[in-house]
C-alpha cells in the first residue's frame, strides 16, 4: 500500500494539471498577432527559378513572386496585379504598363527590364528551363534555341543565334511591348503563370545562388535558403506594398512520400495536406470529414484515340465507345468519388467552361452505343488494346473500362500497362499507340484555349491523337483574334462543340483537390485557378 | 601490416570499378528500355524536340548508345569514370538541378547521424542482451532474449518501419501530445512520426532504433553463442581454477575472445545500414543517402545513383578493412604481414 501512495499523488497532480490546462484552453484562443506559421505539405521543388514548371516549385514561387496579373478566386477572371494595363489593338502586339513602386526583396525596383530579362532567360535554350516553351509564341523565340548540327548525336550543340527575343521591346522604365507570332486574346491571362514572373538583376547575375535563395518581389520572402529535402521557409516581406498575406510565415515541409506526409498530418505536424494517398482516401474522408476540403480541380484525364490508326477514324465507332462507358460508376466504385465525371473537354472552373450536359456523347447510354456501333459497321475485329503507363495504378480502372466495353458492345480488350512513364510518353510522341491510351492534361493558363489548341489543333504540340479538323482550328483562331475574352469564349465553346461531336479523345474525368487541414486552420481559401491560397489561410493560434 | 594495407587498398580499385560498371550498365539499360527520364519532366506536354534534346545533353544522357537496347555503353562508362575520378565531377541531378556532389554533401550528415544511433542501439543493446542470455543460459531471461530476437529477425524492416511509425509515432505520440500535454521534445521530437529539422537528433532516434533492430538481434544471438562456447573453453576453466574473480574471468578473458565474430557483424552491419536506410529514411522522411537513392531510382537518374553508390561502396570497403585490422588488436594470434 505504501509503495503505491506516491503514484496516487502523481495521478492527482496530473489530474489537477490537466484540469487547469482544460480551463485555459476553454477560453477563446487568440489569433496570433503575427499571423502565425502555416505548415504545408510539399514535395521537393525542381527549382526555385521562374523557369520551373512543376507544381511543388510553383506552389512556392507563387508566394515569393508577384506577376503582372492574378486571378479572381471565384470566377477565375484576370485581375491586374503589377500591371497597370495590358492592352492591344490587334491581339498581336501587347503593350504592358507597370504600376510604380514595387520592389524586389533586395531593394531593386521592378521595371520593364525585370520582366524582359527574366523572360529571355527562361526562353534561352542552354538554360534548359522547362518553362521555355511558354515563350514560344513570342517573336524571336526560335533564335534563342540552338540547332542540332547533325540531326542527332553527341556533338556539342552550337550557341543559339541570340540571347534575347526580338519580340520583347522596352519602351521606358515601366512600359514594354510584347509581339506574338499570332493574335491571341488570352495573352493577359497567360502572364499570370509562374513562368512569366519578373526576376531581379542580382538574381540573373548568379542564378545558381538565386535558385537556392530566390530574390522575390511578392508577399513573402525567403527565410534562410532552401533546405533541400527538408523545408523551404518564407516570411512576410516588408517590401511588398500590395495586400499583405494573412499568415506570418509559411513552412513548406518537404516529403518524398505522401504516406509519410499523411502520417505526419495525423501526428499533427501539418496544417495543410493536399496529397492524400489514393489508398487512404476512403479512410481520410471519413476520419477527418470535419477538416476536409474538396473542390473540383482542373486536371483532366482522357482516353485518347490513335486517329493515325484507320480503325479509329470512324466517328460513329468513337461515339459508340464513349457512350458505352459508365464514368460515374468507375469513379464511385474504384476511386470512391475522388474525381468528377467529365461533362466536356474543358474545366468547368474556367470562364465559359461550365456547361453541364453539353457533352451528349459523354453520357452513359449503352442502347444508343450499340445502335451506333451497328451503324459504324461493327468493331473491325481483333482485341481493343487499352494503354496506360506502368506502376501508376491505372491497371484497375482501365480494366473496368474494358469490361464495360465488352459487356455493352461485345468488344474484347487487352490492357497494356507495361511501359514506364518516359517510354510511354515517347510512344505518345512517336504516335505508336495501337488502341485507346490514357493521358492527362493540366491547363497552362486560365483561357479555354489551353484545353483546345495544344491537344486537338492541327499539329498541336500535344495533339497525341493526331486529330485534324479545319473547322475546329478556325473557331479557335476566331476566338484567339476576338476583341474581348467574352467574345472569344463563344468561339471556343463552338470549337468544343465540334470536339463533342468528333470525340478525338474520350473525356473521362476532372480531378478533385482534396485538402486536409488541421484544427488550427479556420478554413481553406481556394482559388479555382491556382488552388489553395496559402497566404489567405487564417490560423486560430 | 603496411604492405597488407596497401595490398588491400589496391584491391579496392577493381571492386569499385566493377560495382560502378554494373550500376552503369543497369542504369543505362533502364534508359534503353524505360525511356529518357528527361522526357518525363514534361509529363503530358510534348516538349519541343529541340528543347528536349538540349536538356538531355546537359544531363549527360545524350549519348546515342542509350538508345540501343542492350548496348553496354563502354564509351560512356569510360567518360563517366574520368569525370568522377579525374575531375571529381559527379554530374547533375535532374530535379532539382544540382551538382551531385552537393546532393551528396547534403545527404551524408543525416545518414551518418542515423548510422551512429543505429550502431549504438545495436552495439549496446545487442551486446548487453547477448551477454545476459549467455550468462543465464537456459533461464528465463535467456528465453526472453531468444524469443524477442527471433521476432526482430523475422519482421522485415519495411514492415517494422511502417508499424512503428503508425503505432509509436502517430497513435502513441498523439496520446502523449494531446492527452498528456507532453513537452515538445518528448511528444514531437522523440515520438514524432517523421524527421523534424527542429529536433535534429531526437527525431532520428525512432528511425535509428528501427534501423538497428534487425542487426541488434543477430548481434545478440552471436554474442550469446560465442560466449557460451568460450565459457566452456579450457582456458576459462584454468582461469577459474587459478582463483581469478568471476568479473575478471568473464570481463577480460571470455568476453574479449567472444567478441571477435561479433566485431565482424558490427562492422559489416554499418554497411547493412546503408541498405536499410533506403527503407527507413524513406518511411521517416530522413533526407539522407537512402532517401536520395530511393528518389533517384524513382525518377531514373543515373548520375545520382552512380555518384551516391560510389561513396557507399567506398565506405563499405574501408569499414571492411578496418574490421579486418581490428582482429589483430583483439586476437594476438592474428598477424598481418
Amino acid at each position: 500500500m505504501r509503495g503505491k501512495f506516491p503514484m496516487k499523488v502523481a495521478v492527482g497532480a496530473t489530474a489537477i494539471a490537466l484540469f487547469a490546462a482544460g480551463c485555459q484552453s476553454g477560453s477563446e484562443p487568440e489569433a496570433p498577432s503575427d499571423g502565425g506559421t502555416l505548415r504545408v505539405f510539399a514535395t521537393e521543388p525542381a527549382g526555385l527559378m521562374t523557369g520551373a514548371n512543376d507544381s511543388p516549385s510553383i506552389q512556392v514561387l507563387r508566394q515569393l513572386y508577384a506577376g503582372l496579373v492574378d486571378f479572381d478566386a471565384k470566377t477565375g477572371a484576370v485581375k491586374n496585379q503589377l500591371a497597370e494595363s495590358i492592352e492591344s489593338t490587334d491581339n498581336t502586339t501587347w503593350t504592358v504598363k507597370l504600376k510604380k513602386g514595387y520592389k524586389f526583396d533586395n531593394g531593386e525596383d521592378v521595371t520593364a527590364d525585370s520582366f524582359i530579362d527574366a523572360w529571355n532567360w527562361v526562353a534561352y535554350g542552354p538554360n534548359a528551363q522547362p518553362n521555355s516553351y511558354f515563350m514560344s509564341h513570342i517573336i524571336g523565340y526560335a533564335d534563342t534555341q540552338s540547332e542540332d548540327p547533325d540531326g542527332d548525336g553527341p556533338q556539342k550543340a552550337p550557341e543559339p543565334k541570340s540571347k534575347t527575343m526580338s519580340g520583347l521591346k522596352k519602351v521606358d522604365e515601366s512600359t514594354f511591348t510584347v509581339t506574338l507570332d499570332r493574335a491571341f486574346v488570352g495573352f493577359p491571362a497567360t502572364v499570370g503563370y509562374a513562368g512569366f514572373y519578373p526576376m531581379a538583376k542580382a538574381c540573373l547575375a548568379d542564378t545558381k545562388k538565386c535558385n537556392e535563395t530566390p530574390i522575390g518581389n511578392g508577399r513573402y520572402k525567403m527565410d534562410g535558403s532552401w533546405k533541400h529535402n527538408v523545408e523551404v521557409k518564407v516570411v512576410r516581406s516588408d517590401s511588398w506594398k500590395g495586400e499583405k498575406g494573412k499568415v506570418g510565415s509559411i513552412v513548406y515541409k518537404i516529403y518524398d512520400k505522401n504516406t509519410t506526409g499523411y502520417a505526419d498530418y495525423e501526428a499533427g505536424e501539418l496544417d495543410i495536406f493536399d496529397n492524400v494517398p489514393p489508398a487512404k482516401y476512403k479512410d481520410a474522408t471519413s476520419l477527418y470529414k470535419d477538416t476536409l476540403f474538396e473542390q473540383a480541380s482542373n486536371s483532366f484525364t482522357y482516353l485518347g484515340f490513335p486517329m493515325y490508326d484507320t480503325r479509329f477514324q470512324n466517328v460513329k465507332l468513337r461515339q459508340a465507345l464513349s457512350l458505352a462507358i459508365d464514368r460515374q460508376q468507375i469513379i464511385d466504385k474504384i476511386f470512391f468519388g475522388r474525381f468528377r465525371a467529365a461533362e466536356g473537354f474543358v474545366s468547368p472552373n474556367f470562364q465559359g467552361g461550365n456547361r453541364p450536359g453539353n457533352c451528349a456523347n459523354c453520357k452513359y447510354d449503352p442502347t444508343k452505343a450499340k445502335a451506333l456501333l451497328a451503324e459504324a459497321g461493327g468493331w473491325p475485329g481483333g482485341k481493343l488494346v487499352i494503354w496506360a503507363n506502368a506502376g501508376a495504378g491505372h491497371e484497375e480502372w482501365t480494366a473496368v473500362v474494358g469490361d464495360q466495353l465488352k459487356a455493352n458492345l461485345g468488344i474484347d480488350y487487352e490492357i497494356n500497362a507495361t511501359l514506364q512513364f518516359p517510354q510511354y510518353l515517347q510512344t505518345a510522341d512517336d504516335k505508336k499507340f495501337t488502341g485507346l491510351f490514357r493521358l492527362g492534361w493540366n491547363p497552362d493558363y486560365p483561357v479555354l484555349e489551353t484545353y483546345l489548341a495544344p491537344l486537338y489543333g492541327t499539329g498541336g504540340s500535344s495533339n497525341n491523337s493526331s486529330y485534324a479538323n479545319k473547322e475546329f482550328d478556325d473557331f479557335v483562331q476566331k476566338g484567339n483574334a476576338a476583341k474581348t475574352i467574352d467574345e472569344a469564349i463563344k468561339f471556343y465553346q463552338q470549337a468544343e462543340d465540334i470536339l463533342v461531336r468528333d470525340l478525338p479523345v474520350l473525356p473521362m474525368w476532372f480531378g478533385k483537390a482534396t485538402v486536409l487541414y488541421s484544427k488550427n486552420v479556420k478554413g481553406i481559401p481556394y482559388n479555382t485557378i491556382s488552388g489553395v491560397e496559402l497566404q489567405n489561410v487564417e490560423l486560430n493560434k | 601490416m603496411g604492405r597488407y594495407v596497401v595490398r588491400r587498398l589496391l584491391q579496392f580499385i577493381p571492386t569499385v570499378l566493377g560495382t560502378l560498371f554494373l550500376l552503369h550498365y543497369l542504369t543505362s539499360m533502364a534508359i534503353q528500355f524505360g525511356g529518357n527520364p528527361v522526357r518525363s519532366l514534361f509529363g503530358d506536354r510534348t516538349p519541343p524536340e529541340e528543347q528536349l534534346r538540349q536538356m538531355t545533353e546537359q544531363f549527360g544522357l545524350g549519348d546515342p548508345c542509350l538508345q540501343q537496347k542492350g548496348n553496354p555503353c563502354f564509351g560512356l562508362f569510360w567518360e563517366r569514370m574520368q569525370d568522377i575520378f579525374l575531375r571529381f565531377d559527379f554530374g547533375q541531378s535532374l530535379a532539382p538541378r544540382r551538382d551531385v556532389t552537393d546532393v551528396l554533401a547534403d545527404a551524408l550528415p543525416y545518414t551518418i547521424k542515423l548510422t551512429i544511433i543505429a550502431f549504438i542501439v545495436e552495439a549496446v543493446l545487442g551486446l548487453a542482451a547477448g551477454v545476459l542470455a549467455g550468462l543465464r543460459n537456459g533461464k528465463f531471461s535467456d528465453y526472453v532474449v531468444r524469443i524477442v530476437t527471433v521476432l526482430m529477425i523475422s519482421v522485415p524492416i519495411f514492415v517494422s518501419a511502417v508499424l512503428v511509425q503508425k503505432f509509436v509515432g502517430v497513435k502513441f505520440g498523439n496520446w502523449l501530445r494531446q492527452d498528456l500535454d507532453a513537452p515538445e521534445w518528448l511528444g514531437r521530437g522523440l515520438f514524432g512520426a517523421a524527421y523534424k529539422a527542429e529536433f535534429p537528433w531526437l527525431s532520428l532516434i525512432l528511425p535509428g532504433i528501427v534501423l538497428g533492430m534487425l542487426t541488434l538481434a543477430s548481434t545478440a544471438r552471436l554474442t550469446r553463442g560465442s560466449l557460451l562456447e568460450n565459457l566452456r573453453a579450457d582456458y576459462v576453466r584454468t582461469a577459474k581454477a587459478k582463483g581469478l574473480t568471476t568479473n575478471r574471468v568473464i570481463g577480460v578473458h571470455t568476453l574479449r575472445n567472444s567478441l571477435i565474430p561479433v566485431v565482424t557483424t558490427l562492422g559489416l552491419s554499418i554497411g547493412g545500414y546503408m541498405a536499410g536506410a533506403v527503407v527507413t529514411e524513406g518511411v521517416f522522411r530522413v533526407p539522407g543517402v537512402g532517401f536520395t537513392i530511393l528518389k533517384a531510382i524513382a525518377t531514373g537518374e543515373p548520375m545520382v545513383l552512380i555518384g551516391l553508390t560510389t561513396v557507399l561502396v567506398l565506405v563499405y570497403l574501408v569499414l571492411n578493412l578496418f574490421v579486418d585490422l581490428l582482429y589483430a588488436v583483439l586476437d594476438p594470434r592474428i598477424r598481418y604481414e
